[in-house]
């Protein structure tokens, strides 16, 4: 985030799931709109199995190569146990606090040399606020 | 969680139960709203003097067999510590991150009428409407 930059904004929450095959296809879990997106919080997830095979599932935007938000290690998303995107541990923030690109939306998709494998979906939940930029 | 998106407005209920007693008892912290659906989604408690006896302090719905939300063990309530409901261990969702039958508000209970220790329960629990 910029130095001395205070941005002042309602937060809104969106929660939902994502099989194995959106995730792995990219699904775009916020609609890109005219203003930027800002990731404050969240958790994800993985379901029924241990996630495995990628390196991270991501939060990231949607421009073509996608900006990455926060990253959760695929070690941590054992089945069941939830992973806060403030954790010490598992997490990389990059884009995290600080406004994406105007006009992009956000998305949940694997990253990593490997295909994401094992859980059959995850579920996940995105703590956000816009920026309308004129 | 079903293959479907909830968004929304975040609420925040905030405050303070006032005794090991009263978590026992349970407190409805949200309140029941015929037309509407509550999902938790963070939030946290802290304890004034550590908590004790029971399994867990557990954030929970408001039927009458309460279906829990998110439970947080005992252990992670030592006094004056903040106990996040999304911390990597000693806590456990249920419904968590999806909608509790509409209808229902919200109260936090002790597992079993049982807590000691506690002199004051803080907390800060995130949540939706649908």
């Amino acid at each position: 985030m910029a130095a001395n930059t205070t941005r002042r904004s309602r937060v809104k929450c969106i929660t939902g799931n994502a099989t194995l095959a959106e995730v792995k296809a990219g699904k775009i879990i916020l609609p890109k709109f005219s203003g930027q997106y800002i990731i404050v919080g969240g958790w994800m997830r993985a379901l029924a199995v241990n996630a495995a095979g990628a390196d991270s599932i991501n939060i990231s935007d949607t421009t073509a190569t996608p900006v990455v938000g926060v990253a959760i290690a695929v070690g941590a998303l054992t089945a069941g146990a939830l992973v806060d995107f403030d954790a010490a541990a598992n997490v990389t923030r990059t884009t995290y606090g600080a406004a994406f690109a105007a006009g992009k939306g956000l998305q949940i998709l694997d990253a990593g040399a490997g295909a994401l494998s094992g859980c059959t979906s995850v579920d996940f939940c995105i703590k956000y606020t816009t920026v309308n930029t004129a | 969680m079903a293959n479907t998106e909830c968004k929304s407005r975040l609420r925040c209920a905030c405050g303070t139960i006032a005794s090991a007693a009263l978590v026992n008892a349970g407190v409805i912290i949200v309140p029941p709203i015929s037309s509407r659906s509550y999902i938790v989604v963070g939030g946290w408690l802290k304890s004034t003097t550590s908590a004790a006896t029971s399994t867990s302090v557990d954030v929970t719905d408001t039927t009458g067999t309460e279906v829990i939300n998110a439970a947080v063990a005992v252990g992670n309530l030592t006094d004056g510590a903040v106990a996040p409901l999304t911390a990597s261990s000693g806590v456990s969702w249920t419904t968590f991150g999806t909608a509790n039958t509409k209808g229902k508000g919200l109260k936090i209970i002790s597992d079993d009428g049982g807590l000691t220790g506690t002199t004051a329960l803080d907390y800060c629990i995130e949540y939706m409407t649908l």
